[in-house]
């Protein structure tokens, strides 16, 4: 049977659309499944969660674990603090996450808008090698630090302190994110800085009054890859804080699991806890990271 | 105020060097246009004057004092850019204002200068747009606004017309002489189209290469033009251009070239012992009887209306020569024809210094 070439083109069409969206269905699972399994397995109690064979929801949604980790099943918390845990409040471990991560991306776009303008738009000799150097720093394995690291701080009293996670954090979120910026800064166009210094700016008013407002999708975009990497951070948090005077979500979460004892309902519902503000934020901001912000500012 | 002295120029990008001793005085109220091909350095000599490219040697000064290492921001000058410039996060009307408001002029006076130029300009119904929802045209007119609103002592136009459609572009050219007029300011003028360099020059100066081939008053440099690359490349269409040698027939000292052609020998007789080049308008190429002395025989091969004018290209000898003519039907392809070049607008130039000898 020969088909019209208008049917056999409408066939390819879905044959292509069935294929991608295969496609998409692939990479959703992919990154929404262990959310997803994060999030139906941490409203199942400890027996739903271990049945065989597994559930793909939770036939009787409970709060239970949630109502721990806020302190709110006193009779859970015994009984888990009897097998040897310590299930301690979320709350200002939330709280110190937050103050951490704000800090640090703070901290972070403020030394690095700077440093990134002079690497993009200043020409001295030493360009090249530091943004090397700052490259290489990223490689460095953090455990290797781990220990030199810890004796500084304890050296200069602030082991147990949101100051000294900032500190730390902020040796690894600079170095890329004047990469990043830097990078960024190079796509805006040097003739509208150079306009405004014939329309009167020197450099640094040019730079404020012009690149500025034009990178800010570059630089929200940074400032939450900054937020995001100290707030997922855990190997120093675990080594550099001892109370919940600092101690972050991440440490918390991992204190559910002990060596004779786990509670994973715990470690889950502290997860989707602790997925929250940086979701939150990203919806926030997100208006921010616009592209074609420079359009139609040159000719062609 | 302002002369502008340029003396010993020059400029290198690494191991390119783009000017080599260059050497331009302009008057203060003085309109001087650059035009040149493309790649030839105006837009480079142009950002040189307004202090955004540096100056590897040599020194650029306005009203005698060097200004060669100054800031832009110090040198009290406007500038259109070729690729326009603008700020894409600000709308018409802030693009126009920015200047002024650097400046530190009042609201009051601000509004007033951006509404004139804006008037003037024809976009007093875009002020509340950004760049990105214009039109090419109209972006280079708020690139244009962005200058004429200040009130500097230099203006720097580069291209400041190129995007613009030949009725707008007529008029624009118009406002910018009159505000040339009313400005009391210098302007130097970057363009490649030459007719409006002819209009709008006070003086015209020809570039090529990194070098001033020539610098003059426009009838000037179209009546006399310097060497052969002023003579090819002002006017349109181009100078008709014939290698020739001296000779002598009948008696009378001429000009021969290969195939036979004879011209007139210059008046000025030096220099004349080498090889020539003869050069000639189409418009002073004139068709004549067959017995005027002189008349060069040649075959019609191409006729072109303008509109204005007719175009008639001819082959003579080996040259095909263009002869432009009052519009006129012209029906003889293929037909033979006699012309001349007017003797007394006809060019000489040394075939080897490419100078003028005559
Ligand atoms: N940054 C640079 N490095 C090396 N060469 C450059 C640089 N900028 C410009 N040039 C060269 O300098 C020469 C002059 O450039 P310029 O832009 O001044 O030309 P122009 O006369 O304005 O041409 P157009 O009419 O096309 O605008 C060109 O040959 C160009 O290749
Ligand atoms: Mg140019």
């Amino acid at each position: 049977m020969r088909l019209s070439r208008k049917t056999r083109l409408a066939l390819r069409k879905a044959g292509r659309n069935a294929v991608l969206l295969c496609l998409a269905a692939i990479a959703m699972i992919y990154l929404i499944g262990p959310v997803y399994w994060m999030v139906s397995t941490s409203l199942m109690t400890e027996k739903e969660m271990f049945q065989v064979p597994p559930h793909w929801y939770p036939h009787d949604p409970s709060f239970h674990a949630y109502r721990a980790i806020f302190g709110f099943n006193p009779e859970l918390v015994a009984e888990v603090n009897a097998r040897g845990l310590q299930v301690q409040n979320i709350m200002p471990a939330l709280w110190n996450s937050i103050k951490t991560s704000v800090f640090v991306a703070f901290a972070t776009i403020l030394i690095a808008i700077p440093a990134a303008y002079s690497f993009a738009r200043l020409r001295f000799r030493l360009s090249l090698p530091l943004l090397m150097a700052y490259m290489m720093l990223r490689t460095v394995p953090s455990i290797v630090l781990v220990v030199p690291v810890f004796m500084v701080l304890r050296t200069i009293g602030l082991i147990d302190t949101t100051a000294s996670l900032v500190l730390v954090y902020c040796t690894f979120t600079v170095p890329f994110s004047i990469w990043l910026l830097q990078s960024y800064f190079k796509t805006i166009p040097i003739e509208l800085e150079e306009a405004a210094w014939v329309d009167g700016c020197g450099q640094l008013t040019a730079a404020i009054r012009i690149m500025l407002p034009l990178a800010v999708p570059g630089i929200v975009a940074t400032f939450i890859l900054a937020f995001m990497a100290s707030w997922s951070e855990f190997l120093y948090a675990v080594t550099f804080t001892k109370t919940l005077n600092s101690q972050t979500v991440t440490v918390i979460a991992s204190s559910f699991i002990g060596i004779e004892a786990a509670r994973f309902d715990l470690v889950l519902a502290a997860g989707v806890l602790s997925s929250l503000p940086p979701f939150i934020l990203a919806l926030i901001v997100q208006r921010y990271i616009v592209a074609g912000f420079a359009a139609g500012s040159l000719k062609g | 105020m302002a002369t502008i002295e340029i003396s010993d120029l020059h400029k290198r990008y690494g191991a390119v060097e783009i000017f080599r001793n260059l050497n331009l005085h302009v008057q203060d109220k003085e309109f001087v246009v650059l035009v040149g091909p493309s790649g030839c350095g105006k837009s480079t000599l142009l950002r040189m004057l307004a202090g955004l490219e540096d100056v590897t040697d040599g020194t650029i000064s306005f009203d005698g004092t060097d200004v060669t290492d100054l800031k832009p921001k110090h040198r009290d000058v406007a500038m259109v850019f070729q690729n326009y410039a603008l700020y894409p996060h600000m709308s018409v009307a802030k693009n126009m204002a920015f200047g002024l408001r650097m400046r530190g002029v009042t609201n009051a006076e601000i509004e007033q200068r951006v509404a004139a130029a804006a008037g003037v300009l024809g976009l007093t119904e875009y002020l509340e747009r950004h760049p990105r929802e214009l039109s090419g045209g109209q972006r280079q007119r708020v690139a244009m606004g962005r200058a004429i609103v200040r009130t500097p002592q230099v203006f720097l136009f580069d291209e400041p017309l190129s995007n613009l459609d030949a009725l707008l572009r007529v008029d624009m050219r118009a406002e910018v002489k009159s505000l040339h007029q009313r400005l009391n300011a210098t302007f130097v003028y970057v363009t490649h189209d030459q007719v409006e360099a002819m209009t709008m020059a006070d003086r015209m100066v020809v570039m090529n290469n990194g070098t001033i081939e020539q610098v003059g008053a426009p009838l000037q440099v179209y009546d006399k033009p310097a060497n052969v690359f002023v003579a090819s490349f002002i006017g349109s269409p181009a100078m008709n251009m014939i290698r020739a040698k001296p000779s002598v027939a009948n008696g009378q000292k001429v000009i021969r070239s290969d195939d036979g052609l004879t011209f007139p020998h210059p008046k000025n007789n030096t220099g004349c012992e080498g090889g020539l080049i003869v050069g000639f308008r189409p418009r002073d190429l004139n068709v004549v009887d067959k017995d005027t002395s002189g008349a060069i025989e040649a075959k019609v091969e191409i006729v072109e209306h303008t509109g204005v004018e007719t175009l008639v290209y001819v082959r003579a000898g080996s040259h095909k020569l263009c002869m432009s003519i009052d519009k006129q039907e012209w029906s003889g392809l293929g037909e033979s024809v006699c012309v001349l070049p007017d003797p007394a607008n006809t060019h000489y130039f040394d075939e080897t210094t490419k100078q003028r000898v005559g």
